[in-house]
């Protein structure tokens, strides 16, 4: 079964995750601070009688700080320490493999995003979720 | 028993906290002017004391250490914790709520803090998140 990618968009910068990590897309959604989060959370977000951990947006290279929770989507996704949302500005949709083109980085790699696609001339980002995680928990 | 069942909900700044109504004494307001800031001792967030029951207890204002903008704190808690008889600054007193009203959820890990951390579990009520305060935590005592 080819692979299929969730696309988004934050500040202009575009990134993907793989579908089957994603659990939900919260459109706005109640979203609050925390006192004394780590730089890279932005704080929590609220649903169904559940905390969820709002990421900020500058683990995307280029994006303001910040913007996490003024985000106007969150991308619920599942990981090894439960459900976490991503900022986004923009969903643009869902792609199967043989719908986008592998293309070489040319942006400052990291260890989460290893790979890049590009899908109707614009490039995105393919989010690691385990490896970004264990960033997260061990930085 | 009954005590134990109900919380008391409050503000400092805009973040919503909580505690058992057992572990508090008494509500004081306005506190300002009562306060004896000579005696602040910033190691351990302790602002001044407040006269009590002829003696004086320390006030501990927890903004600054959790980095939360209080307006203008002007209501005192004074609880009872291991530490004895202490004051806590806040701005906002919400009221008394069963705890049967609220969901209680454990701080996910990549929203705990590395170091100093004062709250255990965030209770949801009326699906707002107000975080449990931990005493013991937040004031252990004048440092010796």
């Amino acid at each position: 079964m080819s692979r299929r990618l969730g696309l988004f968009r934050l500040e202009n910068c575009g990134y993907a995750v793989p579908l089957d990590r994603i659990l939900r897309v919260i459109d706005c959604g109640f979203c609050t601070t925390l006192p004394l989060v780590s730089d890279r959370m932005a704080g929590m977000l609220i649903l169904d009688d559940e905390v969820i951990p709002v990421l900020d947006s500058n683990w995307l290279s280029g994006v303001t700080t910040g913007q996490g929770l003024s985000a106007d989507f969150k991308i619920l996704i599942t990981t090894e320490v439960g459900t976490v949302a991503l900022p986004a500005d923009m969903t643009v949709g869902i792609v199967a493999e043989n719908r986008y083109e592998h293309v070489a980085s040319e942006q400052e790699t990291t260890d989460f995003f290893l790979e890049s696609i590009c899908y109707r001339s614009n490039r995105y980002r393919v989010l690691n979720v385990d490896v970004f995680m264990l960033s997260l928990i061990r930085p | 028993m009954d005590a134990i069942a109900r919380r008391l909900l409050f503000h400092i700044g805009t973040v919503g906290f909580c505690l058992n109504l057992g572990e508090l004494v008494e509500i004081r307001e306005p506190v300002t002017e009562l306060i004896d800031y000579s005696q602040a001792d910033q190691q351990v967030s302790v602002v001044g004391t407040l006269p009590f029951h002829r003696t004086s207890i320390p006030v501990v204002n927890l903004a600054s250490r959790l980095d939360i903008l209080s307006v203008s704190p002007d209501i005192v808690l004074i609880l009872n914790s291991s530490a004895g008889t202490w004051g806590l600054l806040v701005d906002h007193v919400e009221g008394f709520y069963s705890a049967t009203e609220m969901t209680d959820c454990p701080v996910p890990l990549l929203l705990q803090a590395d170091g100093w951390y004062c709250f255990d579990r965030i209770a949801l009520y009326s699906g707002n998140p107000f975080l449990r305060l931990n005493l013991s935590d937040c004031y252990s005592g004048a440092e010796r």
